[in-house]
């Protein structure tokens, strides 16, 4: 049943493109920091009048890779949203949802097919954009990345983006509007990962913002700490998952 | 085959459905008549399981809907009035992937696919994206879809409203076929058709139940004969003269066309042709139908 769900998300994923569109955007997002970084010298030389010098000083591969993380948490957060909000409330929009949720199909089954494949979509996306981000990094900067570091904050960073496709779906599954979805689901996501910096230190260091943060420090090479915030993260997704696997059970097709 | 005991569906402002009984225990085809927001597509999509009721008990092939709702799905084909599909894929995909999601053998699929199809006049145009279908192939292809299964019990939302003349005759056709084998439950509100295709009627009117019974017990109970008739002038007193009668139970006009509904067939034919001369009224034309069905079902939701 699952495999079944899974077939056609997979082929729909691909009719719409988005199989292609989604890696590339990831691809845009994180390459071009370093890529600007690289050349902000030569450009900002050309503008200056003619004698002026400029030092900027360059920084280091790891601080770029920890900075393109940063980057991509605004707007990479906002695009897997926006593909993934109208995956359950569309097909009820368009009355899809009850020719399939008629046959044998468990709310259940139907509810994590989907969250899998945007999961899938979005991880796999996110490791291509990495991988060639840092390959050209420690490529154009002299500094040569530690690819243990890389690949370890790579991972801390993918808890991140399965809570964003979790947000974005669990509201879908109840909000009959797919933009009134992907709103709430961009709100909460804020909400939750910056409102914690400003209170407690004990309500921040179990925030998924500190999982980010982490990320990014085992990216500088600096101490970190991942158990807390990874476990925290990883049990906000199940709590997700489980309340809208229940909600969606509950509601009227 | 399909049993619902005092059913409620209230949504937030309204009583869609208002304590419905319904018992069938038999195959045939059974027309569920209603207006528009009368409470047939909700009482459909209770039977489908889409639905929750608000209170009462729904079972449908023995199994209890609400608390077995894992079971139904096996035992049913659903079509929605506007069914809607992936349409990326060809209608041949489609069917093959439902097939899947009953768990069918690949061979089983391919050969319900193609005999489906076929019945349902989609086989040519089965390696199409359904996005290019027409609103009526698409009927068509949720017809097929419903049958894949091979359910014990069909529920149809208005299944031949999307269809051309051919279409409608060619799916009336097969379900008449159909209904030797299972039970059909098929709303609609063209009349017409239900009347060709159904043994049984119930009636539905404001979320209540106005009438179940045969189509035949129906036409003996409610069809008094109707006597249509056109006069030249056009006279208001003439009409109220006409409501006087004890032996009419209804007048409707259109212009000067009169459609009386008689329940004295004998004395209309000698009394009404002499009050007609008695205003000095001519006649242009004048027979003697039996009421049909939308006869009938006028006056009950009347």
């Amino acid at each position: 049943m699952f495999y079944t769900l899974l077939k056609k998300e997979m082929n729909e994923l691909v009719s719409s493109h988005k199989l292609l569109i989604v890696p590339i955007v990831s691809i845009i997002l994180m390459i071009t920091y370093p890529i600007s970084i690289k050349l902000l010298p030569t450009l900002l030389e050309r503008e200056l009048p003619k004698g002026a010098t400029v030092d900027i000083p360059m920084p280091t591969a790891h601080e770029i890779m920890a900075n393109v993380f940063l980057n991509f948490e605004t707007m990479g957060v906002l695009i897997l949203i926006l593909i993934s909000m109208g995956t359950i409330s569309g097909e009820r929009d368009k009355a899809i949802a009850p020719m399939v949720l008629v046959k044998p199909v468990g709310r259940n089954v139907y509810f994590l097919s989907k969250w899998f494949t945007y999961s899938l979509l979005a991880s796999v996306s996110f490791l291509i954009g990495m991988t060639i981000t840092s390959y050209y990094t420690n490529y154009l900067f002299e500094e040569k990345l530690i690819w243990e570091d890389i690949a370890l904050g790579t991972l801390l960073y993918l808890p991140i983006l399965l809570f964003v496709i979790t947000l974005s779906i669990f509201f879908s599954s109840f909000v009959k509007n797919s933009v009134s979805g992907g709103l709430l689901a961009f709100v909460t996501y804020l909400v939750i990962t910056k409102v914690p910096q400003y209170l407690h230190d004990s309500l921040r260091s179990i925030s998924p913002y500190n999982l980010i943060q982490n990320a990014n420090q085992v990216i500088n090479g600096d101490s970190y700490e991942i158990m807390v915030p990874l476990f925290s993260t990883l049990c906000l997704i199940s709590i997700l998952l489980l309340l809208g696997t229940y909600v969606f059970r509950k509601q009227e097709i | 085959m399909i049993y619902c005991k005092d059913l409620v569906k209230t949504f937030q402002s309204s009583t869609a459905v208002k304590g419905i009984n319904l018992d069938i225990n038999q195959f045939g085809c059974f027309g569920f008549l209603g207006g528009n927001g009368a409470g047939k597509t909700t009482t459909l999509r209770m039977l489908a399981g889409l639905a929750k009721p608000t209170s009462g008990e729904i079972k449908v092939a023995g199994v209890d809907v609400v608390k077995e709702k894992d079971k139904i799905a096996n035992l049913i084909g659903y079509l929605p009035q506007h069914p809607a599909f992936f349409e990326h894929m060809n209608g041949k995909q489609w069917m093959y992937w439902v097939g899947e999601l009953f768990g069918l053998s690949k061979e089983v699929i391919a050969e319900r696919t193609e005999s489906l199809l076929k019945d349902c006049g989609i086989w040519e145009a089965r390696n199409r994206k359904i996005g290019e279908y027409s609103g009526g192939m698409k009927q068509r292809l949720g017809l097929a879809q419903a049958l894949i299964n091979r359910p014990k019990v069909l529920i149809l939302d208005e299944p031949v409203s999307a269809l051309d003349p051919v279409g409608r005759y060619e799916v009336l056709q097969m379900i008449s076929k159909l209904k030797r084998d299972m039970t059909i439950f098929m709303s609609s509100h063209i009349l017409e058709d239900v009347e060709k295709v159904a043994d049984h009627i119930t009636v539905i009117d404001k979320g209540n139940i106005l009438i179940t019974s045969s189509l035949e017990e129906l036409k003996n109970r409610y069809s008094y004969p109707i006597i249509t008739f056109e006069l030249l002038e056009t006279n208001h007193k003439f009409l109220h003269i006409l409501n006087n009668q004890e032996w009419i139970e209804t007048v409707r006009i259109n212009l000067n066309e009169y459609q009386v509904t008689v329940r004295e067939l004998e004395i209309a034919k000698k009394q009404l042709p002499k009050l007609i001369t008695n205003q000095n009224l001519t006649l242009i034309n004048y027979r003697i139908e039996t009421a049909s069905l939308e006869d009938i079902y006028l006056r009950l939701v009347s």
